[in-house]
């Protein structure tokens, strides 16, 4: 089992079954983020952070329609049970310890969001030789770097001092959802032949 | 791969050389991994001595917490790893970031040490490296950690290392990229925030202590070094000659021959810090050199050093 995606084509492009499945992974991922930002987002905004809500619902908006025009789509059967799998694993998690029920499903958004974001690393997973011309190779790369900018709205607000009582369940919930989140990506990127030992 | 467990987290660590010998304990630095410390885990042992080498938290093949990282998690983890060394004499080195969690072990935890080597080290943040340091955070955050190493490097190793590596600076930066998170590194940046400086701690430092500095560390001058040198009575500093931030891994064969020279002489009891200032040989096996006498070494020029 390699560390990266490939073999690669001689125009060194990854094998359209990897990209498939790695696509509909992240796709799953962040479109649920969007779709649980899209309903966080209020008509009017009446506080300044809100406008980071604005974003991220856009950026991973972004994300899934990059992903979905630059990868190369095969048809998969298991990718139906797999969507399933992953659907379940974004609901809520409830969080006993905070009884706000808008505090806790902004809590788990975060959590969800920072997991995703910090925790999958898909351009880890290009070897040297991808073609960085390929839109698929290019798309891996973009959702990398720009993940790492939107995590900057999930530290600042489970840092922040409104969490500051609930700081061990919160701390807690973040890593449950990151273990949670690398367990599927390995399930996923073993199904497709590649150990996700580093890739996490 | 060995592990260490601290509460819920795992240290990943790697044993090299002789049980039983001497032991040298070599902490990374702050957007460093284990693999680096390469021609250490040959050169040392071959001179007798066992290394010890991790991963930090956060870092590398070690657990990165998610959310905080506290210095307090780092010195205890690597008390966990001193422990595994047994009783024998043990040594301990790290460079810049590394050099801080050895320093605050050696305050702790001093009595477990034969002798303690800070490298491009610094025990409090002046308004440079705090500016620095901020600086690099936001690079972190914007560019991601390739970008982080794009600045870090040209920063800490000389035209001579950089100019045969120009054309491949990828294939360099690509083992750092793919092992280093960019949320862990920001949570390993970020244990600074509450950072309390060192330096009225570091009197009780009483193990004999070497401080290198490259001679155009250009992100912990000499300043910062002077002092641990002030502060540190058993001390000597050792300016590495024509060395940057990163001479570690640009002078690996001089530094493990300073590192292992240095503990040669504290076992043997010939020793003397006495908060002496030297100059490194250029290659490794050459003298250590007095820094001239009546001139100062905190100044890139030379000036005489003002009377008391």
């Amino acid at each position: 089992m390699s560390g990266f995606l490939g073999p690669l084509d001689p125009d060194g492009r990854i094998p359209p079954r990897q990209q498939s499945r790695v696509g509909a992974f992240l796709i799953s991922a962040h479109g649920a983020l969007a779709r649980q930002f899209a309903l966080s987002l209020p008509a009017r905004f009446e506080a300044a952070w809100q406008t980071e809500l604005n974003a991220q619902f856009y950026r991973e908006t972004e994300i899934v329609s990059l992903l979905m025009r630059a990868t190369s789509w095969v048809p998969d059967i298991a990718l139906g049970y797999m969507l399933m799998t992953w659907e379940t694993a974004w609901l809520p998690a409830p969080l006993a310890e905070i009884t706000d029920p808008r505090l806790a499903q902004a809590v788990h958004l975060a959590t969800l969001a920072h997991a995703v974001h910090a925790g999958i690393r898909p351009a880890a997973l290009l070897p040297v030789e991808a073609n960085p011309q390929d839109p698929f190779v290019m798309a891996l790369r973009r959702i990398e770097l720009e993940s790492g900018r939107l995590l900057q709205a999930q530290i600042l607000f489970l840092r922040g001092s409104e969490l500051a009582p609930y700081r061990d369940a919160v701390n807690a919930a973040l890593e449950q959802r990151h273990a949670g989140v690398r367990k599927l990506w390995r399930e996923t990127l073993e199904s497709i032949g590649i150990d996700a030992a580093g890739a996490e | 791969m060995p592990f260490l467990s601290h509460g819920s987290y795992r240290i990943r660590y790697e044993l090299d050389g002789p049980a039983g010998a001497p032991a040298y304990v070599l902490v990374n630095g702050l957007t460093q991994y284990s693999e680096l410390w390469g021609a250490y885990r040959e050169a040392l042992p071959a001179r007798g001595f066992r290394v010890a080498t991790f991963d930090l938290l956060g870092q590398g093949a070690s657990d990165k917490p998610t959310l905080f990282i506290s210095q307090d998690d780092q010195v205890a983890a690597l008390r966990l790893l001193i422990d595994e060394l047994g009783d024998g004499p043990v040594f301990l080195s790290g460079i810049s970031f590394g050099g801080l969690i050895a320093l605050r072990y050696a305050i702790e935890h001093g009595k477990r040490l034969a002798g303690l080597v800070p490298m491009s080290c610094f025990a409090e943040l002046s308004p440079q490296l705090l500016l620095l340091g901020n600086a690099l955070r936001t690079g972190l955050i914007l560019g991601g950690t390739s970008y982080l190493q794009d600045l870090l490097l040209p920063m800490n190793l000389s035209d001579q290392w950089l100019k045969p590596l120009l054309d491949k600076l990828d294939s360099v930066k690509r083992q750092g990229w793919l092992v280093n998170d960019v949320f862990a590194l920001q949570n390993l940046m970020e244990s600074f925030l509450d950072f309390q400086p060192l330096t009225p701690r570091l009197s009780a430092i009483a193990v004999p202590t070497m401080i290198l500095n490259g001679e155009f560390d250009f992100l912990t001058p000499r300043g910062l070094h002077e002092t641990l040198r002030l502060e540190i009575l058993n001390s000597s500093l050792v300016i590495i000659p024509k060395a940057y931030h990163a001479f570690t891994l640009e002078k690996g064969a001089l530094t493990a021959d300073l590192l292992a020279r240095f503990a040669d002489d504290v076992l043997a009891g010939r020793w003397e810090g006495q908060q002496s200032i030297w100059v490194a040989p250029d290659e490794a096996g050459g003298e250590l050199t007095p820094f001239p006498d009546g001139y100062d070494h905190l100044r890139a020029i030379p000036v005489r050093r003002a009377m008391p």
